[in-house]
């Protein structure tokens, strides 16, 4: 590691003193912080990273977003109509009471502040938070973790049904004089037999320059069921550099799905470990790529017993001069016989100037098991298009509907009706006389 | 209705059509047979508009109008409609908002007012009772995972829907089970008016049974060799394509 780069990494030191040190996570945070220099900023050297290149956003002068508030009009377009939700909202990073309506929850079900749980219940909640995955393998994940101050805590007790979706709504507010920095928490635990659903929308005001990068866990119990939604329509210049982190029990399923519509850059990485027998964990995306827009999608699902299902759908749209990657590992552990992972990319190309990645890497160590992968990259058909030009739709309606279809195959999937309209909403606005096919 | 004058067309520079000369009034049904390779569904498709064939020659004119001339969605708007002989399956498109998008253009192109989707669900209700088809295939998407049957049946059905006055059946008999082929033809036979025409393109005379055409045509090697009424077919079915004499004009 140069010393230029562990220099780089100092930028946040004063941002990180300024955190009360006297929380029982700060330990964890100082560990972090740590950690975060040692790595330093990933280039793309390491596997992890090699599609996407950090180099324009680690030369600016990155700081953490201040703390603000917005006017309710600023959010209320991304409300989602006709559905009851717990809402959340989050301004730089921070949890805003004024904006957030949590409403009546089922008896026993915790959504509210993460820093109120480690106030009322430290160990409980130190037992979960970054439990699910490797944190300190990747630098951004270690800074998230370094940054926690507050976050967004989600606990379902056994055999509880939350009776409504939370709706998080994460507002960055970017300033065109400095490259804002947040670092979204959220730790989303749902214990045996219980259900809940959970939707993130990332977006912001301004287009200057800015980093979100926000860090959610789902812990999901045996026979649990949770849906996780998280709808990326950040900035025109916002680095959006998630990572999603899924434990499962027995049992249970884990639909998880992110729609990676607007930003400069988004990196989504999910990594699901499937601790129990008989789990299913449902990973899918749609990404469309305009302008220059970059899109990674980083999978990792790791098959740790027996008769678990996994499925990983990942579709890429990509227009103008964008390009996208996908990497997707599935890692079978010896004891896990009878896997049955499938992880599929596809790919639809509308430009000559564009280009995809797609990695698929298996690493299995059981030797019944069933794992398929498979990628297509490809333009618009023209017999589907010859096929609706010749029922009267004109050619330029014909490949907006053509693309919406693509794209309509991870949507219609979305269990949550009033997320699954405004998302068909939002893609036939965007695609000249997508109005013709409401 | 529809005139075609010495029409050649190719595919990729190879000749397929080699001078067609074709009337079909208003309201008549015409058949046109021939075997594989005579150029039966290319004749189809130069109807329609498809980019790969390229006329060379001719001309084609619909309801006095230059229909070469159109796109082949101004063409459908004109009221020109062609049954695939095999429809595109297009995972992700519902039936219902695709049927309704065409049938709203076709509606705008002849001014008429836009369906809301109440009123076009209404449409949707008649015709299929019309023409006895279940409308469960409008929740799934187009053609996707329909049987070799349902896919046709789907065709007719969005005949009804887009109101054409000239219909171009290509091979809707191909792979077709007699049921659903009775199914199918009681549907065009129930779409049968005075002021719709149809060109039923088939390989076998079978279909002829169920659809009973005012003339018959047979096309051999781009060219129509003999025209006649319905027996033309049933001697067809019965002499084979062989069994004809090459009429003049035809290659020797």
């Amino acid at each position: 590691m140069s010393s230029a780069t562990m220099s780089d990494t100092r930028q946040f030191q004063d941002d990180f003193e300024a955190i009360d040190a006297s929380s029982p996570l700060a330990d964890m945070r100082r560990e972090a912080f740590e950690r975060f220099h040692e790595l330093g900023w990933p280039t793309t050297r390491s596997e992890a990273w090699r599609y996407t290149n950090l180099r324009p956003l680690t030369a600016a002068n990155l700081s953490m977003a201040p703390s603000t508030s917005v006017d309710k009009t600023i959010i209320e377009p991304y409300f989602i109509e006709d559905a009851q939700v717990h809402r959340i909202v989050f301004v730089n990073g921070r949890f805003d009471d004024g904006l957030s309506d949590i409403g009546q929850l089922p008896k026993g079900v915790t959504v509210g502040h993460l820093s109120d749980a480690v106030e009322e219940n430290a160990s409980a909640v130190l037992a979960h938070l970054g439990s699910t995955f490797d944190w300190k393998a990747d630098a951004l994940d270690a800074l998230n973790t370094a940054f926690i101050e507050d976050g967004l805590y989600i606990h379902v007790p056994t055999n509880t049904e939350l009776d409504q979706p939370v709706h998080v709504l994460h507002v960055t507010v970017t300033d065109p004089a400095v490259a804002v920095v947040t670092h979204p928490r959220t730790l989303i635990v749902v214990e045996d037999g219980s259900r809940a659903t959970c939707i993130e929308s990332c977006f912001g005001t301004g287009d200057a320059m800015c980093l979100v990068n926000p860090v959610t866990e789902i812990i999901a119990g045996h026979g649990a069921h949770v849906d996780h939604y998280r709808e990326v329509r950040e900035g025109e210049q916002t680095w959006h550099l998630g990572t999603l982190g899924v434990t499962q029990g027995n049992d249970g399923q884990v639909n998880s799905c992110c729609l990676a519509l607007e930003g400069k850059v988004i990196r989504n990485a999910m990594i699901g470990t499937l601790e129990g027998t008989d789990a299913m964990a449902n990973l899918r995306g749609l990404a469309w790529g305009t302008g220059d827009r970059h899109i990674d999608n980083f999978l990792r699902v790791n098959h740790m017993k027996p008769d678990c299902n996994s499925r990983e759908y990942f579709k890429h749209i990509l227009d103008d001069s964008s390009t996208a990657s996908f990497t997707g590992r599935i890692y079978v552990e010896q004891d896990a016989q009878k896997t049955d992972a499938v992880q599929t990319n596809r790919n639809l190309l509308l430009n000559e100037k564009t280009k995809v990645y797609t990695r698929p890497q298996l690493e299995i160590f059981a030797d019944d098991v069933k794992c398929t992968h498979g990628a297509t990259i490809g333009r618009l058909d023209e017999d589907a298009r010859f096929y609706l030009e010749a029922r009267g739709i004109g050619r330029e309606a014909a490949n907006s509907l053509l693309i919406f279809a693509f794209a309509n195959e991870v949507i219609e999937d979305i269990a949550f009706e009033p997320l699954r309209s405004r998302l068909e909403t939002i893609l036939l606005d965007r695609l000249p006389d997508g109005g013709m096919f409401r | 209705m529809l005139s075609i004058k010495n029409l050649h067309a190719s595919v990729e520079g190879t000749p397929i059509l080699k001078g067609i000369e074709l009337e079909i009034p208003s309201g008549e049904v015409h058949s046109i047979m021939g075997p594989n390779g005579s150029g039966k569904s290319t004749l189809a498709r130069v109807l329609a508009g498809e980019e790969t064939y390229e006329v060379t020659e001719g001309s084609v004119t619909f309801n006095g109008v230059d229909l070469l001339d159109m796109e082949p969605d101004v063409r459908a708007r004109e009221g020109l409609f062609m049954a695939f002989q095999y429809p595109v399956e297009i995972p992700g498109v519902s039936t219902k908002y695709f049927l309704r998008a065409a049938v709203n253009a076709v509606r705008e192109h002849r001014g008429l007012e836009e369906l809301d989707a109440y009123e076009f669900l209404k449409m949707v209700k008649e015709k299929a009772q019309t023409l006895d088809l279940d409308t469960s295939l409008l929740d799934r998407s187009v053609n996707e995972g329909f049987s070799g049957g349902e896919k046709k049946r789907a065709e007719i059905f969005q005949m009804a829907m887009l109101d054409p006055t000239m219909c171009v059946l290509d091979e809707t008999d191909s792979g077709l089970d007699i049921d659903a082929l009775k199914v199918v033809s009681d549907g065009v036979n129930a779409l049968r008016n005075t002021e719709r025409s149809f060109l039923v393109i088939t390989h076998y005379q079978r279909l002829l049974n169920y659809i009973v055409p005012d003339r018959v045509h047979v096309l051999m090697d781009g060219r129509i060799v003999e025209s006649g009424d319905r027996d033309l077919a049933l001697k067809l079915e019965e002499k084979g394509y062989a069994g004809l004499e090459h009429p003049c004009g035809a290659d020797a």
